[in-house]
């Protein structure tokens, strides 16, 4: 952060900007070139430098942090927070507009010693529920497909032997993969129309 | 691919530049463009930083001077605008920050008042087990009843004035499985099936019956007709 | 008065929070971070709407049912806390996908599979019990099978449902026991995976920046 002062400005004058700087914790050095009268934030927390616009030689504040910006990126805080927290505003009225259209159902209270009707899975178990109408045989092959399917899918990273980055390389990986994921559409759909 | 950086001025003729390099930029480097500089007439001072190195300059020279006395490194060149320039960009983060402030409150507000509404108890109690909402108050005329279930069990429900209501049990107290009903005319709880009668408060008033009917507790809260178990 | 160690949590998380992300990276533009988003909402409409749940048998439905109708807003709370579940699984599915997909599952990073599969597993398990706590007539037989379901799993499917059921038969404690998985032990769960999720990114970045 650069200090502007105003041109042609006196030693005491550059002197006591410099007093209320090091009072702000923030150092700085005074740079004198022609008539141009500068002082160079060299430590702290530049941005407390806006503090001195209210002294009366402080022209203007110019920012410097381009190469940083450049080199390191953003900070988490406060740049990357403030996206986050707009996204998860822009999240919410999404959701808003989305429960005003589309509202939930009111739900009907089981009447006392009414037969239970066949559940209707819910959306995102619907796969599971295609595994269940196709596994063969007796009621435990079923579910126990679906235990044994879940423990391959969590340890699929120790089942993947191809080794190498690029697409060609982990071809089998991918193609595995996809494969499962189209089944697992397709047993959605047909378990959800079951 | 780092290259140096020439930002746009109003003022093409400004004489005033600050070079901006990264703060692990070596000496001998710093002291090189400051050297040829001077050399082509511009004044200069470099100041060392923790973020940044700074080299101010001023001369008669126009930009396009500057990106050869930098070129390869990774440097911004700023020049230093006109003072009425820099109160122009603050006078306009002032009102765009104040439009995003107002919008941000405006957002807020958007959460907050709602919720304060939805945390506030409505009118209508909540149904608990032991509270059955039987009908909207306007449905039934004073003088009349109606009949409902109290967990399985008929109710009769009657508004034996415009503000007070009587709930007595259905089922007949003589062994029997007979559903009493109201008889308006003479404002009555009678059994079709032995012709027994009762009170609108259950009270017996003519056998065979000799039990009284059960009591329970029936009120009006926001327009609805509530019914409870006597305690 | 200061003492040496005060705020050195804070002191570490604040800087850890100043550092700079690597330039052009948008780490909020991704399926992880919308799920940190949508549990975030999730957890706060949930915390508003078991204000007037009852998880009891018979006051479950009618609460709900409360809440739809005569709680200002209510509907609106309940519509977002269900369209965000919706999301929630979608989001959490599409991060596993993309995870797949760019191969950032392979040495190093295979618990970062792990952890988002879990996490998955997770949300299915939020939005089921979810579905239950209304108790109406469709919550109750679903949960009938999915408990039998569960009790035809050989070896450890009986205790299982026993334990999910709370009883012989399906009732009050079936609710009870979804109430406090949806409320307190699947959202603490999610919450610890998250944390853990986060430590093992931030580690895995240091583990990636040493190799180039």
């Amino acid at each position: 952060m650069i200090v502007l002062l105003s041109r042609g400005a006196s030693p005491e004058e550059v002197e006591a900007v410099l007093a209320r700087m090091r009072a702000l914790g923030i150092p700085g050095a005074s740079l004198e070139v022609g008539s141009l009268r500068l002082i160079h934030v060299t430590r702290g927390r530049a941005r407390r430098a806006r503090w001195l616009l209210s002294e009366p030689t402080v022209e203007a504040i110019v920012p410097t942090s381009g190469p940083r910006v450049r080199r390191d990126g953003r900070r988490f805080y406060p740049f990357h927070t403030l996206c986050a927290t707009a996204l998860g505003l822009l999240l919410l009225g999404l959701l808003v507009l989305l429960a005003g259209f589309f509202p939930p159902g009111v739900t009907s209270a089981p009447a006392a010693g009414e037969m239970a009707p066949a559940p209707e899975w819910p959306w995102y178990l619907a796969p599971m529920r295609g595994v269940l109408a196709l596994a063969p045989g007796p009621a435990w092959v079923g579910p126990s497909l679906l235990v044994a399917l879940g423990a391959l899918f969590l340890a699929f990273p120790l089942l993947d032997r191809t080794r190498g980055d690029g697409v060609r390389a982990r071809a089998p990986a991918l193609a595995a993969g996809i494969l499962v994921m189209i089944m697992v559409l397709a047993l959605g759909i047909a378990g959800g129309s079951a | 691919m780092s290259s140096a950086r020439i930002s746009e001025t109003d003022d093409a003729a400004s004489p005033c530049w600050l070079v901006v390099l990264p703060p692990g930029t070596p000496g001998p480097a710093v002291e090189r463009i400051s050297a040829e500089a001077t050399k082509r007439g511009w004044r200069s001072a470099a100041s060392r930083g923790e973020e940044q190195v700074v080299l101010a300059l001023e001369g008669p020279r126009a930009a396009g001077e500057l990106g050869t006395l930098v070129a390869g490194l990774d440097a911004d060149v700023l020049p230093i605008l006109p003072v009425e320039s820099y109160r122009r960009q603050r006078w306009r983060r002032r009102w765009l920050s104040a439009l995003v402030s107002g919008l941000g409150l405006l957002i807020a507000a958007g959460i907050v008042l709602p919720l304060f509404a939805f945390l506030r108890p409505p009118p209508e109690p909540i149904v608990t087990p032991d509270l059955v909402r039987v009908a909207a108050v306007d449905e039934i005329v004073t003088g009349s009843a109606v009949l409902a279930h109290f967990h399985a069990q008929p109710i009769l429900v009657i508004r034996v004035a415009p503000q007070g209501w009587q709930a007595v049990t259905a089922m007949c107290t003589t062994q029997s499985d007979c559903l009493l009903e109201w008889d308006v005319p003479r404002q009555l709880v009678v059994c079709p099936c032995h012709g027994c009668e009762f009170d609108a408060q259950g009270n017996v008033l003519h056998p065979p019956a000799s039990t009284p009917l059960l009591r329970l507790e029936a009120f009006e809260s926001g327009g609805t007709l509530f019914v409870r178990s006597l305690t | 008065m200061r003492t040496e160690n005060d705020h050195g949590l804070l002191r570490a998380i604040g800087a850890a929070l100043r550092t700079p992300i690597g330039p052009g990276r948008k780490p909020w533009l991704s399926f992880g971070w919308m799920c940190v988003a949508l549990l975030v909402v999730l957890g706060l409409s949930g915390a508003l709407l078991s204000i007037y749940y009852l998880p009891a048998l018979d006051a479950a439905s009618e609460s709900v049912r409360f809440v739809m109708r005569d709680v200002e807003w209510g509907w609106l709370v309940r519509g977002v806390h269900g369209w965000a579940s919706a999301g929630l699984v979608v989001c959490a599915a599409a991060q596993l996908v993309r995870v797949f997909l760019t191969g950032r599952y392979r040495g190093a990073r295979a618990g970062s599979w792990v952890l988002g599969g879990l996490m998955l597993l997770v949300v299915l398990g939020l939005a089921f019990t979810g579905e239950l706590l209304p108790w109406d007539a469709e919550s109750v037989a679903l949960a009938g099978a999915a408990l039998d379901g569960t009790q035809a799993i050989p070896v450890f499917g009986p205790p299982l449902a026993s334990a999910m059921r709370g009883g012989a038969e399906v009732g009050a404690a079936t609710l009870a026991r979804a109430h406090a998985a949806h409320t307190l032990v699947l959202p603490w769960l999610a919450f610890l995976l998250l944390l853990l999720e986060l430590w093992f990114l931030a580690h895995s970045r240091g583990r990636r920046e040493e190799h180039t």
